[in-house]
């Protein structure tokens, strides 16, 4: 059997032991054994099994990922959502579709300190959501704000995924989290005119709300003084130059700990959660880096990226086809597939095609990441949605996904933007 | 057997706790360092080495508490959809590829930590051997394979076993699925 032959019998026995419940990153690893041995003979394969997982486990470029997870976890629990939360709410609150917009806006600050779309779902599902359906707010759509705000938190840097895509692609990770600026910006505004126009459309699904007076509103901006301060440290040191992106994350780490110590919500059984939430979240990404190594090693020696190429210059799309091509089954994908599962899964195919097509890596970090956000919304398995389903029962999911309608329409517009203008990802690392 | 289980799952959960409040003093070590090559032109020495030694140990103490609360990313639409029997089934077989899984790590983790030693191989900057901290890299590695064989054994009692151990089986199954902690 010929090597490229090898390699798509592997790929479906991986999707086989996915369907199985065998967790992804260990359907990787077992895969990419398997396939390495049958090329190489098992003794050279199995010592992947030490040498892979401990590359992972010493690698410096990986360790900014636990430590994004202590910094977001101690952020949540240090109250710096419900402050941002409540100072958007005090600037536009009032105005109708002003709490939806607040959700997206607060999402959009807190990914700032968090890096994770799924903590930053949880954390506004409790903060905001209850919020929203107690002023009036329709459950579908309040649900739905909440969990397209959550997509902000991979696509806002620091993000942890941006992080993984960096050290798998051997890219700079300051380059991605500069290139990623504008893509946030404009999720964030199309996100705020898909709001506007569903309020416009059905004002009693997103209400106004009493004006605060100008004194009180200028006070609410100093409520977010803690994440405003955290957020400055962790992206203004890394873009300045003065700290490395794990250094930032560092100090954001003890930066988040002295501040929720100082305003006493960390007891013994807070902090035990944080630890515990940061180091399950953890090793989840770090079993699928393991498993995303050795599946590397597998692919990488079967040639079938070159094949894969080949197959797809011979169906004589031009580029801009492939990447839409690519941009459906990522749609699809996202769908069925955790964040970092459907980046790293696809990773050792689509790389090679994204490079031989000439397109920028860090382009397509990007365009990777919106789209995986994008996945988390849509039907069957939207994971954000999921969540919001499991924290409060009484919203059905089909009025979640009505909920989520306007906003996948804005998203449709985001990528069909970042598709066609790529400089609107590339303008700004090319000027830092 | 139910006891020894219990004091099992929970020794994982204090080890991933430990590992991480581990973290969060490295991460106090590299702001200092960052502070003070910064502001004072000092920075503290060897703090790279320290993060490489400690990130490997840190990361494999929490491994356990994962298999023990069964918090891997997994898609499990079949078994919601084939019943419970069938959901059973690809539970203790995914169970049995994990413990295939982590057991050849361990023991591969066994010549790979030898290799160290042999080659006498240090951190860069403190000149620290770094095979003491494999070798507790490794420990942890085969305790997350016993905890692993506890949950196999759960499963096969819940897909095969009857009556009272099949409920004290299922219950533990629920309490790590919840994330008891």
């Amino acid at each position: 059997m010929d090597p490229a032959t090898i390699a798509l019998l592997g790929l479906v026995c991986m999707f086989v032991l996915i369907a199985l419940h065998v967790p992804i990153g260990i359907s990787m690893a077992v895969v990419g054994i398997g396939g390495f041995a049958s090329m190489t003979g098992w003794g050279p394969a199995v010592k992947l099994l030490a040498s892979e997982p401990a590359a992972t486990m010493a690698n410096l470029d990986l360790a900014v990922i636990p430590l994004f997870m202590l910094m977001g976890s101690l952020a949540a629990t240090g109250g710096l959502a419900r402050d941002i939360f409540e100072t958007a709410e005090a600037l536009v609150g009032h105005r109708r579709g002003g709490l939806a917009a607040t959700t997206i806006v607060a999402s959009a600050g807190f990914g700032a300190v968090c890096g994770s779309s799924v903590a930053t779902t949880a954390t506004f599902g409790r903060v905001a959501l209850p919020e929203m359906i107690a002023r009036g707010y329709a459950k579908g759509s309040s649900a739905g704000a909440v969990a397209a705000g959550g997509t902000l938190g991979i696509i806002v840097p620091p993000s942890s995924i941006m992080v993984l895509y960096g050290v798998l692609t051997e890219e700079s990770v300051l380059e991605l989290f500069t290139a990623a600026i504008l893509p946030a910006l404009l999720s964030v505004v199309l996100y705020l005119v898909a709001i506007g126009i569903v309020a416009r459309r059905n004002p009693e699904a997103m209400p106004g709300s009493r004006k605060l007076p100008f004194r009180a509103r200028v006070l609410a901006i100093g409520k977010s003084w803690g994440a405003v301060t955290l957020a400055i440290i962790v992206l203004g040191g890394i873009y300045s130059g003065v700290f490395t992106v794990n250094e930032a994350a560092a100090v954001g780490v003890v930066f988040a700990f002295v501040f929720a110590l100082a305003r006493g919500k960390l007891n013994r059984d807070t902090f035990l959660s944080v630890l515990s939430e940061a180091s399950v979240a953890t090793v989840m990404i770090y079993v699928i880096v393991f498993g995303a190594m050795i599946f590397s090693y597998f692919i990488s020696l079967s040639g079938v990226s070159s094949e894969m190429m080949g197959a797809i210059e011979s169906l004589g799309l031009p580029p801009l086809g492939v990447i839409f091509v690519l941009v459906l089954i990522y749609l699809v994908l996202g769908a069925f597939f955790d964040e970092v599962a459907a980046v790293v899964v696809t990773l050792p195919f689509v790389l090679p095609i994204i490079l031989s097509l000439g397109y920028d890596p860090v382009w397509w970090g990007i365009l990777n990441v919106a789209l995986i956000g994008v996945g988390m919304l849509t039907p069957p398995i939207g994971i954000n949605v999921m969540l919001l389903n499991a924290m409060r029962e009484d919203i059905p999911l089909t009025a979640i996904y009505r909920g989520i309608l306007a906003f996948f329409l804005a998203d449709c517009v985001r990528i069909l933007i970042l598709v066609l203008f790529p400089q609107v990802t590339l303008w700004l690392p090319s000027v830092m | 057997m139910a006891r020894l289980d219990r004091v099992l799952r929970s020794g994982a959960r204090w080890l991933a706790l430990v590992g991480f409040a581990g973290l969060l003093a490295l991460a106090s070590m590299m702001t200092l360092d960052a502070i003070l090559r910064t502001f004072f032109s000092s920075p503290l020495h060897g703090v790279n080495d320290v993060s490489a030694v400690v990130m490997a140990v840190v990361i494999a103490s929490c491994i356990p508490a994962n298999l023990a609360d069964r918090k891997n990313i997994s898609v499990e639409v079949l078994g919601a959809v084939l019943g419970v029997r069938a959901n059973r089934l690809l539970t203790l077989l995914s169970s049995l590829v994990i413990f295939a899984f982590i057991l050849l790590m361990a023991v591969q983790f066994v010549p790979f930590v030898e290799s160290l030693y042999a080659s006498g191989r240090r951190t860069w900057v403190l000149a620290w051997p770094v095979w003491p901290w494999w070798s507790v890299a490794t420990v942890f590695l085969s305790y997350a394979a016993i905890i692993q064989a506890s949950n196999v054994i759960k499963d096969v009692i819940a897909m095969f076993g009857t009556g009272e151990g099949r409920r004290v089986a299922e219950d533990g199954a629920l309490a790590a699925d919840k994330g008891t902690r």
